[in-house]
């Protein structure tokens, strides 16, 4: 009996070995997804960022003492705002959780604590919302005093149980 | 090609009339299809069909809303380009070069209010477009594939008008890219990795600024071509302008 090429029995001349054909159309597939999937999979490892010139989460706020007491001081440029109070103090984010806008510390209201200028969004003192479209409170970030003495607020870590630093 | 002996003088005699005969095809024939032959054989003209049913030319059936938005497509990359040069994506220099286009650059402030209204009206004759073709049922088959096609144009135009949006480096753009970036990172799972990309970093900065920046004068603009003529090659393929039935 006469073999073709494939090893399978002899076809007549323009019949298709239809198993062939599937075989190589899968083997394509496979090879175009799998070439493609690698592509767009380092495309997105490129597009990642591995350094960012970005300043650092932790940072020096400054001495106790230009904290006093009863005082609320903005931290320009890095969203934060320290408070002291008489049981302690703690670094509330100015970030709204709305959008991502800076919202305005109120002065001198007992109820509203900060107000967005974007879309509304009230906050109280403590950071809860009281109104307008922010989905959650203004978060606390963990701060301590380092070896210097100088009070550092660290921003890669939310202080969840909103306890205060005593000093 | 014939094998008669050319003479140098013959060939400079000839030269004028061998381009113009490489750029526009001889036509031979009945004057009827030197008539068609001139519509086909040109890129231009070919954009229409020889042959435009009554009721596609009734100017208030399409009020030429998509070709509007195709010329003003045209104006944007004009004016884009030539803003281009003179625009730096630097965090540095963006918000500097965006005044001297306005106060220094000759013809400088007419680019750029040409460039900036031109984009606003593209997304509003983007949208009518949209509405009439909702509104005449031209999005029905045979040309349900080419709706598809408009609403992934409508997105390129959003996005271009997005991106071009933070490059004058003011409080206006910071502020709107810091925004539309955390409507971004509402989008479940996958969010904030989105925001985070679209970025290059967790706020806007440089690496922003320069993302916006390919994305605005190369990445979009080529896709949204590319769409573009899928867009028109599908007009004709799918029948024509839309037009109301024979009255």
């Amino acid at each position: 009996m006469e073999l073709n090429h494939c090893g399978g029995a002899a076809t007549m001349p323009g019949d298709v070995d239809e198993g062939r054909r599937k075989f190589v159309k899968k083997v394509t597939v496979a090879t175009l997804a799998l070439g493609v999937g690698g592509v767009a999979l380092q495309t997105g490892r490129f597009l990642n960022p591995n350094v960012l010139y970005e300043p650092a989460r932790a940072f020096k706020v400054g001495e106790l003492a230009s904290f006093p007491i009863g005082s609320r001081i903005v931290i320009e440029g890095r969203g934060v705002e320290i408070v002291r109070e008489r049981e302690g103090m703690h670094a509330v984010s100015l970030v709204c959780t709305h959008l991502g806008c800076l919202v305005k510390p109120v002065e001198n209201n007992p109820d509203v604590g900060y107000a967005c200028p974007c879309h509304g969004s009230t906050f109280a003192l403590k950071g809860e919302v009281l109104g307008g479209p922010a989905p959650k409170d203004l978060p606390w970030y963990e701060m301590y005093m380092d070896h210097t003495g100088a009070i550092v607020v660290d921003t890669s870590k939310v202080n969840r149980e909103r306890t205060k630093l005593v000093v | 090609m014939s094998a008669t002996v050319y003479t140098i003088r013959d060939s400079i005699k000839n030269l004028p009339k061998n381009i113009r005969s490489s750029v526009v095809r001889p036509v031979e024939g009945t004057q009827e299809q030197a008539r068609a032959a001139a519509v086909f054989g040109n890129v231009f003209l070919h954009i229409h069909p020889a042959r435009v049913h009554e009721n596609s030319l009734r100017f208030s059936y399409t009020l030429g809303l998509g070709l509007i938005s195709f010329y003003l497509f045209l104006i944007l990359s004009v004016s884009g380009t030539l803003l281009m040069f003179y625009y730096t994506p630097s965090t540095q220099l963006a918000y500097h070069n965006m005044k001297d286009l306005e106060y220094v650059v000759s013809f400088g402030v007419i680019l750029r209010n040409i460039h900036r209204w031109s984009a606003h009206a593209m997304v509003a004759c983007v949208f009518l477009h949209m509405c009439r073709v909702f509104y005449t049922g031209s999005y029905k088959a045979p040309r349900e594939f080419n709706w598809v096609v408009g609403v992934c144009l409508l997105l390129m135009t959003l996005f271009l008008s997005f991106t071009g949006y933070l490059l004058p480096w003011d409080q206006l753009a910071f502020w709107a890219i810091t925004v539309g970036s955390n409507i971004a990172a509402y989008a479940p799972w996958i969010g904030e990795k989105i925001r985070f990309v679209i970025l290059g970093g967790n706020e806007v900065g440089q690496m922003a600024l320069i993302r916006f920046y390919v994305l605005h004068v190369a990445l979009l603009p080529v896709v949204a071509l590319i769409l573009m003529g899928i867009h028109f090659w599908r007009i004709r393929k799918d029948g024509g302008l839309s037009r109301p039935a024979a009255e």
